[in-house]
């Protein structure tokens, strides 16, 4: 398990290669690496409930080169592990989650499986960063929408929503 | 020259003192002077030659008369002395030869001789000595030729010392009037370096004109470039007028445009700060983008963490594994292949599946402690954001969004102030160029006009040199055109001498040939060669030849050569020597003869008797009674005065004027 080339295809790679430094890309850099949008796409894919099959329609491939991907590997192994656990997208109990993100490395079927499953939610995460930045054209919509999305990203974590916190600066005002 | 008078003291047998008076008149001039054998005739013309050069023909040197000395008591000094009063080339002139004479206590002896003493009368008659002893001798070598005196002062009974080997080339020639131009040539002899073409030879500069050619050269080459950095002058002068006109207009305009151009330097300023600005931006953007990326996994996993932890802790983790087992003791019983229970393992059997399930669940692969370490690392991904780094980069990116904003909007408007208005800026790069220009201009002026000051000076040094050298150039010049002059007029003198020398011999041999036709009468000729030698030719049966002359011969020969002598050199002798009139010397000349008539027969001496007074200006002969008889009538009435010896001793002998 992410011990050789990972590779996205079609729609997701040309979308990837639009949110990363790439040769090819000519739009603004929001992540310094391929492997940066794979991450993060898993990530924001199950945040946003996004799982998303290949779409071929598309004829592009991008690859992230092994050394890469062992370089990265407790991360991504980590953000595996996470998803296994809380993927309630099927009837599995906790325990069988648990097994799941942790028990099932040896087990290739299972691996196989699994690692379906986490690539939809990459392919839906790449979908969303895209759709995020859709609409930014110059250096500053981009540097803008990855501030917004921090902030954001932030205030909810803090059990506090964006919009929230917005409303309790405009009342303050009032 | 012309003998006034001869005065005698104590001179050999004239005791005392004694004077003779010559004849000076030109029709009656004969002084006559009679005496017997051993009267003192011979003493007597002696006494002019010892006057004149110091010299006797005596056996005895002492002078001093017998009685004089006989007389002399021990300590007393006795003087000879012998005056002769002369006139030559006009001047009248004095000398006097002594001799003093010491009587000791054993006999008389003669002081060492001194010079002669010489006066001469000057033209405002007043009478000078001649003090130099080289001016005496040479003035008295002048007067009369020391190597003529023997045909001047003629010895009839001593004819023999009239030598015919002595060289007479020299005395005659002086005689004749030539020894002026031979000491010119002498003078100007070109084969002597002591002589003035020698002189002005030595004082020719050769070096000079070859160091004056390269100096003219170098000077060429200079004034050349001094030329030519003068036409640099004069562009660079053309060029710098051109740039000052230039400052001055672009100052001009650029007073006038002041305002304007605290704009522009405004908006330079702006585009200046925005350029920097935007490096900035695109710094503050790229440190953004870095921090956003850096663990960006980590933060936004976050939810995913706390989600997990929440799971997990509501979850109780059983762990199924047999109590004290752990996977190593699995592996063991696989590797082996027996259970515990006895049973048989193979791979791919059900009890090795059971197998592998079961040491998933034992140490050290236990859910327990891998859901610790997954915890562990959820605590330490939620360390790895920092929040705080991406808030001030995304602050710094701002402010430089919002600075450039601003100084855009200044740059807008400054740009619509300066909009339609001339580019002062752009003239004042102008400004600076033409000022620089100017001043590289001026600093390469001030560079030429010191070399064209230093080439002046150099030029002017070597004009200085080049005007010495031409001095010198030039008086080479001179000097060589005197040396040509110098050589010509030496050779016009050696040839007129030549010619000359040639002609007077020619005269001389023609005048003594007709004295001697006059004098001697017989068939006989003379001869007279280049260095003056007389030879008598005889005529034998038509043929002439030399034959051996008697006493008589010689004598009339002579005669004739002196009286020839003496009428060529009487003669006023004019030349025309390359058209100027040059009056060589003529000098009227005295024959004092003694016994001039010993060895000649009563025919020869009335011929003698007669040519004599004609030819020369003055006779003065010492003669015997006997001989005066036969020459008395031809000449007796040119005689103006007669003297005789009276000779009283052998040792005494008083000369006495006949009246």
């Amino acid at each position: 398990m992410f011990e050789k080339d990972l590779r996205i295809r079609g729609k997701h790679a040309a979308y990837a290669k639009q949110l990363a430094y790439h040769a090819e890309n000519t739009r603004f850099p929001v992540f310094k690496r391929i492997i940066d949008v794979y991450m993060i796409g898993a990530i924001m894919g199950f945040l946003n409930g996004r799982r998303a099959t290949e779409d071929t329609s598309v004829k592009d491939e991008v690859s992230i080169l092994a050394s890469t991907v062992v370089a990265e590997r407790d991360r991504l192994r980590f953000i595996y592990r996470l998803i296994m656990l809380l993927d309630s997208s099927t009837d599995l109990k906790i325990e069988e989650r648990i097994n799941r993100a942790f028990r099932s490395d040896s087990d290739e079927q299972a691996v196989t499986e699994n690692m379906k499953l986490f690539h939809a939610y990459v392919c839906g995460g790449i979908e969303f960063l895209y759709e995020k930045f859709q609409d930014c054209t110059t250096n500053d919509d981009y540097i803008e929408k990855m501030y917004e999305i921090v902030e954001r990203f932030k205030h909810d974590l803090e059990n506090n929503t964006y919009d929230d916190a917005i409303r309790q600066i405009i009342d303050s005002r009032l | 020259m012309l003998l006034k008078s001869i005065r005698l003291r104590n001179f050999r047998q004239f005791q005392g003192e004694q004077t003779i008076t010559f004849s000076c008149d030109p029709e009656r001039n004969v002084t006559v002077i009679l005496g017997d054998n051993t009267s003192g005739k011979t003493t007597l013309v002696q006494a002019f030659i010892w006057a004149l050069y110091g010299v006797t023909n005596f056996p005895t040197k002492d002078l001093l008369n017998v009685h004089v000395a006989k007389q002399m008591h021990v300590g007393d000094e006795e003087t000879v002395e012998v005056e002769i009063c002369l006139n030559h080339d006009n001047t009248d002139y004095v000398i006097r030869r002594s001799e003093v004479y010491v009587c000791t206590n054993k006999d008389v002896r003669r002081r060492p001789s001194t010079l002669p003493q010489l006066w001469y009368k000057g033209e405002d008659g007043q009478i000078e000595p001649i003090r130099e002893p080289v001016r005496i001798n040479s003035t008295i070598q002048r007067i009369l030729p020391k190597e003529l005196s023997s045909y001047f002062f003629f010895d009839g009974e001593r004819i023999n010392t009239i030598s015919s080997q002595q060289d007479v080339a020299e005395a005659v020639q002086g005689l004749l009037g030539l020894t002026v131009l031979s000491n010119a040539m002498a003078h100007l002899n070109p084969r002597s370096t002591r002589s003035v073409i020698g002189k002005l030879r030595s004082s020719l500069d050769v070096n000079s004109s070859q160091r004056a050619e390269q100096i003219v050269n170098q000077i060429d080459q200079y004034t050349e470039r001094r030329d030519n950095i003068t036409k640099q002058i004069d562009d660079l002068k053309q060029q710098i007028t051109y740039y000052q006109e230039q400052i001055e207009e672009t100052e001009n305009f650029l007073r006038e445009h002041q305002p304007t151009a605290a704009l522009q330097r405004k908006r330079d300023e702006l585009e200046r700060n925005i350029r920097a600005e935007e490096r900035a931006l695109e710094e503050a953007k790229n440190r953004f983008v870095e921090r956003f990326n850096k663990n960006a996994a980590a933060f936004f996993a976050r939810p995913m963490m706390k989600m997990a932890l929440e799971s997990l802790k509501q979850t109780e983790v059983s762990d199924k594994g047999i109590p004290g087992m752990n996977a190593a003791a699995i592996d063991y019983i696989i590797s082996r292949g027996v259970c515990i229970c006895g049973e048989e393992i193979r791979e791919g059997s059900s009890h090795h599946a059971h197998l592998i399930r079961e040491r998933d669940f034992l140490p050290p692969q236990s859910i327990g402690a891998m859901l610790r370490t997954f915890q562990d690392q959820i605590k330490l991904y939620e360390t790895l954001w920092d929040y705080d780094n991406l808030k001030a980069a995304h602050s710094e990116f701002r402010r430089c969004k919002d600075r450039i904003n601003t100084w855009y909007e200044e740059l807008s408007e400054l740009s619509k102030q300066i909009k339609g208005r001339e580019d002062v800026i752009k003239h004042e790069e102008k400004l600076q160029d033409y000022r620089s220009r100017l001043n590289r201009l001026l600093s390469t002026k001030e560079k030429l006009i010191e070399e064209s000051g230093k080439l002046a000076n150099e030029i002017e040094r070597l004009q200085h040199h080049w005007d010495s050298l031409a001095v010198v150039s030039e008086k080479n010049r001179k000097i060589q055109l005197y040396i040509r002059y110098a050589e010509a007029i030496h050779e016009w003198i050696k040839e007129t001498y030549e010619c000359r020398q040639q002609e007077l011999r020619k005269q001389l041999e023609e005048r003594v040939n007709r004295i001697f036709a006059q004098m001697y009468h017989g068939r006989r000729k003379v001869s007279i060669n280049e260095r003056f030698r007389v030879t008598l030719w005889t005529s034998v049966d038509k043929d002439e030849m030399v034959t051996d002359e008697s006493r008589g011969l010689e004598t009339v020969k002579n005669f004739a050569f002196i009286a020839g002598l003496v009428d060529l050199a009487r003669e006023k002798i004019k030349e025309r020597i390359g058209g100027l009139e040059m009056a060589l010397s003529s000098e009227p000349y005295p024959l004092v003869m003694d016994a001039p008539f010993s060895n000649a027969d009563e025919k020869h001496v009335s011929n003698i008797s007669r040519v004599l007074p004609d030819i020369a200006e003055q006779v003065i002969m010492v003669v015997m009674a006997k001989d005066w008889g036969f020459a008395e009538p031809v000449m007796g009435y040119r005689v103006g005065k007669k003297y005789y010896l009276d000779k009283r001793s052998e040792t005494l002998t008083y000369i006495r004027e006949s009246v």
